[in-house]
């Protein structure tokens, strides 16, 4: 317990470096917007309690406001939006009661197809929010769509790399 | 765990939730000039929604009393209608000499409510809440906006006892509109919205979708007071027709009705009597 506690920690804090770094270290013009820390919301276990795990969202999310130097709040708000329908899209994707299913929804544990599923719906749903937090209204036009677009695949690339990098060879 | 199956740990998710989403909002209209605006902007609409809301309660409830009024304006402008009907007849008559216009016209309105109406039974009254102080008397007729009510059957100091023209008893002399043949329209007590005009003789040509008004033989209403339109006919004995009716007024929304007035009544009365005796 102890041992998967300083984990998720280390986890956090290793995700908010990443994020901090590839945002304000690398300039990939106005199209693209670099999110890492999905993964880590994604991805928490899911015996974690689900008042603190949306908590803890809201902090990385607010952390990564505060030193991306970006609208204080937006991916707060987009990363607690995220927390929150994580549990709908593990049941959704894995079709098993939470209870049953694998602790952890990465790769190792859901396979392939299920966790492209899974990881492809949670980046949707959170590029969206993104967008509408920006504009702040419902309506998406060409450029914004056209910004979700290659956010999606840049992020989803990514985001896949490091899973199967990082976490899916470690467990083997 | 057991705890898993219950609805609290939703709520208390779904609470966090909305907490921590409102305080990322709150951050954000905090930070950004544009995101500010906009919150603004949605609260302003929010808050114009629900004042238009607000009114529009206010007025569904004062609506009793704007009917009343609208009602009560309503007579008073038949009333100036009619005399100045009366006027146009008495001056677009090229071969009579200038006589002087009587100061009242034929008839007057006097608005009431509705207060008790049957429409199952085949014998239905009404009652309304004008009666001999306001001027009612037996006999008087009774329109409202859609047609002919009913006759006055009783009075009593504040209300009136009418016969609804929904009374197999009750009849109404009408005519259609475009041939000007008329007959009395009486109700076979089968439908609340249909009537029947019987007495049309044979050879009278009408269409389906004339109108049928009243003819003003009676010394009871006025003329020309649209009553329906035909919606079909038969021929009853070879002789005449039957024309099925389709009311313009809902006997069961009837909410206001005029009483009307005819001011030379006893003065025909009187003639009709006199005639009758020699």
């Amino acid at each position: 317990m102890k041992n998967s506690i300083s984990r998720d920690i280390i986890l956090f804090i290793s995700f908010l470096i990443a994020q901090i770094l590839l945002t304000n270290f690398i300039d990939f013009g106005p199209l693209v917007f670099i999110s890492v820390y999905p993964l880590y919301i994604l991805t928490r276990p899911r015996h974690i309690n689900n008042v603190i795990s949306i908590a803890s969202a809201f902090i990385l999310g607010f952390l990564t406001d505060y030193f991306t130097g970006s609208i204080l709040g937006i991916n707060a708000a987009a990363a607690t939006l995220l927390a929150f329908a994580q549990p709908f899209l593990v049941k959704f994707v894995i079709r098993k009661d939470s209870n049953e299913g694998p602790l952890r929804p990465g790769i190792a544990e859901i396979g392939f197809r299920r966790f492209f599923i899974f990881l492809l719906s949670g980046l949707i749903l959170h590029h969206i929010a993104i967008i509408w937090l920006e504009n702040f209204s419902l309506q998406i036009n060409f450029y914004s769509f056209l910004r979700i677009l290659i956010s999606l695949v840049l992020n989803f690339l990514l985001l896949t790399m490091i899973e199967f990098g990082i976490f899916y060879k470690n467990l083997r | 765990m057991p705890e898993k199956t219950s609805v609290k740990p939703i709520l208390v998710s779904i609470l966090t939730f909305i907490i921590l989403e409102g305080a990322a909002l709150w951050m954000m209209s905090g930070s950004s000039y544009f995101q500010r605006a906009r919150l603004n902007e949605a609260y302003i609409q929010v808050e114009k929604r629900f004042l238009n809301t607000n009114s529009n309660i206010r007025y569904y409830l004062t609506l009793n009393r704007a009917n009343a009024v609208l009602a009560e304006e309503n007579s008073r402008l038949r009333n100036t209608l009619s005399k100045y009907q009366a006027l146009l007849d008495t001056l677009s008559r090229t071969d009579s000499v200038s006589i002087p216009v009587p100061d009242s016209s034929l008839f007057t309105y006097i608005p009431a409510r509705v207060i008790g109406n049957s429409t199952n039974r085949s014998h239905n009254y009404i009652i309304i809440n004008k009666g001999r102080k306001a001027g009612v008397r037996e006999d008087m007729g009774v329109i409202s906006a859609n047609g002919v009510v009913g006759v006055v059957n009783a009075v009593s100091d504040n209300y009136a006892h009418i016969i609804s023209l929904l009374n197999i008893k009750q009849s109404v002399s009408a005519r259609i509109a475009n041939s000007g043949a008329f007959g009395p329209l009486i109700w076979n007590g089968v439908s609340t919205n249909h009537a029947v005009l019987t007495e049309i003789p044979q050879h009278i040509k009408f269409r389906m979708g004339d109108s049928v008004v009243t003819s003003g033989f009676s010394a009871m209403f006025p003329p020309d007071i649209p009553l329906g339109k035909i919606v079909g006919s038969k021929i009853v004995l070879g002789t005449h027709h039957e024309i099925r009716v389709k009311l313009f007024q809902d006997f069961k929304t009837l909410k206001f009705v005029n009483v009307v007035v005819n001011n030379n009544r006893s003065e025909i009365d009187s003639l009709i009597l006199k005639g009758n005796e020699e």
